[in-house]
């Protein structure tokens, strides 16, 4: 779990997550937490985070790519067109990166 | 320098790496060379959508410029997350 309060910087959050996923892949606990990521273009991703640098560039493991495509001349009540991949590794500009969560 | 890094102990394992651009065209191929600001160059490269671009048809190498890209998957190539993340965390305790 993560402790907010020790956030000072923003970067420290995403420092914390990656410190304690190490910390779970050195304990042996398969399961550590996900991160949810929103970017530009309709484009949400969740994943392990693996490592970030100051430009919010991410590397993902194990990431469920979901973009929702919305055509222009359709009227509100049509769904949105939903399109899932997932990618074992997945690297992401940090330019394109909206906000980053524990999701 | 932490991606750069990552991405080129890829390109020494000669990877095929699938780099999605931000204008929606992606490129399949295998990562030849990398630098500093993420410009990649791709060898043996496969057009995902071709019919839409005919015109990369005959291309089988090229350099993106690293500020198009918008995402790159990568299969498990057997990537050593564990050595990344230490990289990582000492880089960041000498700034």
């Amino acid at each position: 779990m993560i402790n907010i309060s020790s956030v000072e910087q923003p970067l420290d959050l995403p420092k914390l997550i990656v410190s304690s996923q190490m910390k779970d892949a050195s304990s042996g606990k398969g399961s550590s937490e996900k991160v949810y990521v929103k970017c530009k273009g309709n484009r949400e991703l969740t994943g392990t985070l693996i490592v970030y640098d100051v430009h919010m560039n991410i590397l993902l493991k194990d990431c469920v790519e979901t973009v929702t495509k919305r055509s222009d001349d359709e009227d509100e009540d049509t769904p949105p067109e939903i399109i899932t991949n997932h990618h074992p590794f997945l690297y992401m500009r940090g330019d394109l990166v909206i906000l980053l969560s524990v999701s | 320098m932490v991606f750069a890094t990552f991405f080129q102990v890829l390109s020494e394992n000669n990877a095929r790496i699938t780099i999605h651009l931000k204008n929606d065209l992606a490129i399949e191929g295998n990562i030849q060379s990398v630098d500093e600001y993420l410009n990649i160059v791709l060898s043996e490269i496969d057009v995902v959508n071709n019919e839409e671009n005919p015109y990369l048809l005959s291309v089988k190498k090229l350099l993106i410029r690293g500020n198009t890209i918008s995402h790159i998957s990568m299969p498990d190539h057997g990537i050593d997350t564990d050595t990344i993340q230490e990289l990582a965390m000492k880089d960041m305790e000498r700034k």
